[in-house]
């Protein structure tokens, strides 16, 4: 790196290690493996992920870039898919990403340019719909509207509507 | 008019101005009004509680 204060160390890009391997594109940073694949912009009311062109470890350095708040605020974390460690996976998918593209509005028509896709359980199962959404999605959400809690909500199933 | 909207790509060095901005961001949002948003959540995942504690879920994560 170039020694820019507040800058993570130094350090080859990091990437999914393996590209049989599904990784959450909405994961917590002290999973093994996680990278920043993302940085979110926008505004509280309509947020925007931003995504790296080459995602990090999800290094103490680069995670004190958003203190004082959480880093789930302020990055988007991919990790190697818990799968039935977490309450969204239904045995064969992700029900958060097949909630997201039921319940929320597209966020942007054209793809973005990001580094996970070829490795994201999401894009695998839900394809472009995903990614069209994938933009609004802030991990640690106090704005959320009902779409987005409904969606984020493990005993909430597809294809029920949200909760008013 | 938000499909009309791009995702930005961010060059490595632009992570730490970008962050910045995504720091101001959470701040301005979580000047909540409780009625109207009852509170965060996490939307991403969520480990089953008996997995949340010790080190049995970041086994379960792990992979290669």
């Amino acid at each position: 790196m170039d020694g820019r204060p507040g800058m993570p160390e130094s350090r080859p890009p990091a990437r999914p290690r393996d590209e049989h391997v599904d990784f959450c594109p909405s994961a917590q940073p002290e999973m093994e493996g996680a990278l920043v694949f993302g940085v979110i912009g926008g505004t509280p009311e309509h947020p925007l992920v931003g995504y790296l062109d080459q995602p990090q470890d999800a290094t103490p350095d680069l995670l004190a870039l958003a203190e004082p708040v959480e880093p789930t605020e302020v990055f988007r974390f991919a990790a190697p898919c818990a799968e039935s460690g977490c309450q969204h996976f239904d045995g064969g998918s992700c029900q958060l990403g097949r909630k997201l593209v039921q319940q929320l509005p597209l966020g942007v028509q054209r793809l973005p340019r990001c580094r996970l896709r070829p490795s994201c359980r999401w894009w695998r199962e839900q394809g472009p719909a995903a990614c069209q959404r994938c933009p609004l999605v802030v991990t640690k959400d106090f704005r959320a509207g009902p779409p987005l809690r409904a969606a984020a909500d493990p005993s909430v199933a597809a294809g029920e509507s949200s909760p008013s | 008019m938000a499909a009309a909207r791009q995702a930005p790509s961010i060059a490595l060095e632009e992570v730490t101005q970008a962050a910045f901005n995504g720091v101001l961001r959470a701040l301005d949002a979580r000047k909540i009004q409780v009625a109207k948003w009852p509170g965060p959540i996490i939307v991403g995942i969520i480990a089953w509680p008996q997995l949340q504690q010790g080190e049995l879920f970041r086994e379960m994560t792990k992979r290669g």
